[in-house]
């Protein structure tokens, strides 16, 4: 009767311990995002790197705005010759919210204020090291 | 082995008398790769432009029957244009140098080209290939390419450009696929993650099949082919007209409600797999068309996105995969195919076309009532001959230019004395003589060249020669004194071609011919090419040539198994020349 249990608890053991292991193995495959994202959380946008997209943002020249640009984005940007926010805007960036969803993408929110005071959801890329622009979306 | 020695007595005597050789191979003609099947039109092709449709990369002819309406019934229903799918499904994550690919197009090809104009029609193909389709375009007009598996033995049959009409290419990637390339830049995968099934196609392209690896680009940025498809004959040399359409998807971004912006542009996402680049190739502007298949919010892409996967995916209005079903597509493939078809309809054997070529040479004829009493065409010639009340009977020969039928001024007939007083272009006398005949113009009536059935004939240097007339055919087709195919039964027996199936019983020869065993195969008789030949009726070696109306091309292939390829392909059965 004691083996039988002994058995009996190693067999439960088991199952658990293989149950366990292939909820994980699902949890993994299912979403191949989720590894990135979580380890992705770890990483916060230096001090350095929002200084410089503030400045960039609200810089007084459009050379100077093209700077925190996506690269792909430049030429158009500069061909079409209008400064991404009006004179005398100011740009802060809650550090806080920034979000990455892979090592290469993120998002972070910004108030703008001055002329046309509004909150955006800055869409970042890394490119050569730094976080540039490449979208916004407006918060409400 | 007693009947064996004197069958192959029988066969070398058979081969020494003159008449015979007439029917035998011309020394170093080529062949076709074993195992390729032979296009049959339903219905015949009749005077039509044939039109050849080429799958792509890991897909099948299937791709043609998607979609309402489907590109075949989209082709099909341009006039004087009859669509035939080419298959390499079974082989399609191969390269193109694979001799199922490259080689057996160039035979299909060929096969559809001489079809067409033995019956009348234009003579020329046009060919509308999507993706890797086009590349097997590329090789089958090349001889090193087509031959690239083939060492020994007679050349395989390579296309020739001139048969080719006009190339349509749907994406093809001529200088690679991004989609296949390892290392490409992350914005393209993201957004490949918002086409439906475009990371399917990554997946197959990361199997690392032969075709996959070929497709690879050396370099992005300048697009750069690899090794293997720069080793193809460029679409400049092959010297066909061509029409490479591309597809371009962009990537668009607004900065604080400022835009939209565009990202890639230049086409660098292309149709989702190819660049606009890579699908154009080295096409001049005039043989190009890139087609606006849509655009993808920035913020759309799954690293942005809210929420993800998007409640209301993407809408894109084409990307790779849909090009062969997309209606815009479709009707750029059309608006291609329209005018080649109508020129080349104006080089077919049709009593339109002869009467453009009469009108151009005899405009006066427009002032009177007349009417086209007769015609009738061989090879680059045809005779016809018109009547008017006002002015009786009028006849001319016309020759086939690329660009029509041209004649001269129309005459009387002295059928005493071919070619008689009619004016040039004429033909030899023996030519002009038999067009006479066959348009019932000189006395015998009309042959029945265009309107009846072929008949089935054969010759092999071991049996007597025979034409075989639906529904009699022949039951056994000896090869040579040790192998011959006993025919189970006729599947077709059509205007173009006919289909039969049987056994191939070779004789391995295995210590020897004489006490070698019997390996049976079951194979395929097709004959194709219907034309009013020459041909030696009778008994072997017949010497009264007689003409008569058959198929002038026979090609044996393998239903299963591994059966000897010198008893395969189009010359193991002579027909006439």
């Amino acid at each position: 009767v004691r083996k039988q249990w002994i058995f009996g608890l190693v067999a439960v053991a088991v199952v658990l311990a293989a149950g366990g292991v292939a909820a994980a193995l699902f949890a993994t495959a299912g979403n191949p995002r989720s590894s990135a994202r979580t380890s992705a959380l770890a990483v916060k946008l230096s001090s350095a790197q929002q200084a410089r997209l503030e400045r960039g943002l609200a810089a007084p020249s459009i050379t100077a705005e093209a700077a925190v640009l996506a690269v792909e984005l430049r030429a158009q940007f500069l061909e079409k010759g209008q400064s991404l926010l009006p004179g005398g805007s100011q740009a802060r960036i809650a550090a806080a919210t920034f979000k990455t969803s892979s090592p290469r993408t993120a998002t972070v929110d910004a108030s703008i204020t001055g002329p046309q005071p509004r909150r955006w959801q800055l869409l970042l890329i890394k490119e050569n090291g730094s976080w540039l622009l490449i979208g916004t979306r407006e918060l409400r | 082995v007693n009947s064996r020695a004197a069958r192959a007595l029988a066969a070398i005597a058979a081969m020494l008398l003159p008449a015979a050789a007439v029917c035998l191979p011309a020394g170093a003609a080529t062949q076709s790769p074993p195992g390729c099947s032979s296009p049959v039109v339903p219905g015949g092709l009749g005077t039509s432009v044939p039109v050849l449709l080429v799958h792509g990369f890991n897909e099948r002819p299937a791709v043609w029957n998607k979609g309402t309406p489907t590109m075949l019934e989209t082709i099909d229903a341009i006039p004087n244009v009859k669509a035939v799918t080419f298959n390499y499904s079974m082989w399609n994550t191969m390269w193109v140098t694979n001799y199922r690919i490259g080689a057996c197009l160039a035979t299909w090809i060929t096969s559809l080209a001489t079809t067409s104009k033995n019956a009348g029609g234009p003579g020329k193909v046009i060919i509308v290939a999507h993706s890797m389709g086009g590349l097997a375009v590329r090789c089958a007009v090349d001889p090193k390419c087509v031959n690239h598996d083939h060492t020994t033995g007679p050349p395989w049959q390579t296309a020739d450009s001139s048969q080719i009409g006009l190339v349509i290419t749907l994406g093809t990637p001529n200088l690679g696929s991004w989609l296949a390339t390892p290392g490409r830049p992350f914005l393209l995968s993201a957004a490949c993650q918002l086409i439906p099934l475009c990371a399917g196609r990554a997946k197959a392209f990361a199997a690392g099949s032969q075709a996959a690896q070929a497709l690879q680009e050396q370099s992005l940025t300048p697009e750069t082919p690899s090794a293997d498809l720069a080793m193809l004959k460029s679409w400049s040399s092959i010297g066909v007209p061509l029409d490479a359409l591309a597809g371009r998807i962009t990537l668009t971004t607004s900065l604080f409600g400022r835009g939209p912006f565009c990202i890639f542009c230049r086409g660098e996402l292309g149709d989702g797999v190819v660049t606009v680049g890579s699908a154009q190739g080295e096409a001049t502007p005039a043989e190009s068309t890139t087609i606006d298949c849509g655009y993808i919010p920035v913020s759309d892409l799954s690293p942005y996105s809210v929420i993800y996967p998007l409640a209301a995916p993407v809408t894109l209005k084409c990307w790779h995969l849909t090009e062969t079903t997309d209606p815009v597509w479709q009707a750029a493939v059309v608006t291609a195919i329209r005018p080649v078809a109508m020129a080349l309809s104006l080089t077919a054997c049709t009593s339109s076309a002869l009467t453009k070529g009469l009108l151009a040479a005899n405009p006066q004829l427009k002032s009177y009532n007349w009417t086209l009493k007769s015609s009738a065409c061989q090879g680059d010639w045809a005779v016809a001959q018109v009547y008017a009340p006002a002015v009786g009977q009028g006849t001319a020969f016309l020759r086939r230019t690329p660009s029509g039928w041209h004649s001269a001024a129309l005459s009387e007939v002295n059928c005493s004395a071919i070619p008689g007083p009619l004016a040039p272009p004429l033909p030899t006398p023996s030519l002009a003589a038999s067009l006479l005949r066959q348009a019932g113009i000189c006395g015998a009536t009309p042959s029945p060249t265009q309107t009846s059935t072929p008949g089935f004939y054969f010759a092999t240097s071991w049996e007597p020669q025979k034409i075989y007339v639906d529904p009699a055919y022949p039951k056994r087709m000896g090869i040579d004194n040790h192998d011959w195919i006993t025919i189970q039964k006729v599947n077709t027996w059509g205007s173009d071609s006919m289909s039969m199936t049987g056994v191939l019983n070779y004789d391995n020869c295995q210590p020897d011919c004489a006490s070698g065993q019997e390996v049976t195969f079951p194979v395929q008789v097709i004959a194709t090419a219907p034309k009013t030949c020459t041909v030696q009726i009778g008994t072997v070696g017949s010497t009264s040539p007689d003409e008569a109306y058959v198929y002038s091309m026979i090609s044996v292939s393998a239903l299963s198994g591994k059966s000897p390829s010198f008893l395969l392909g189009n010359s193991v059965f002579k027909s006439c020349s």
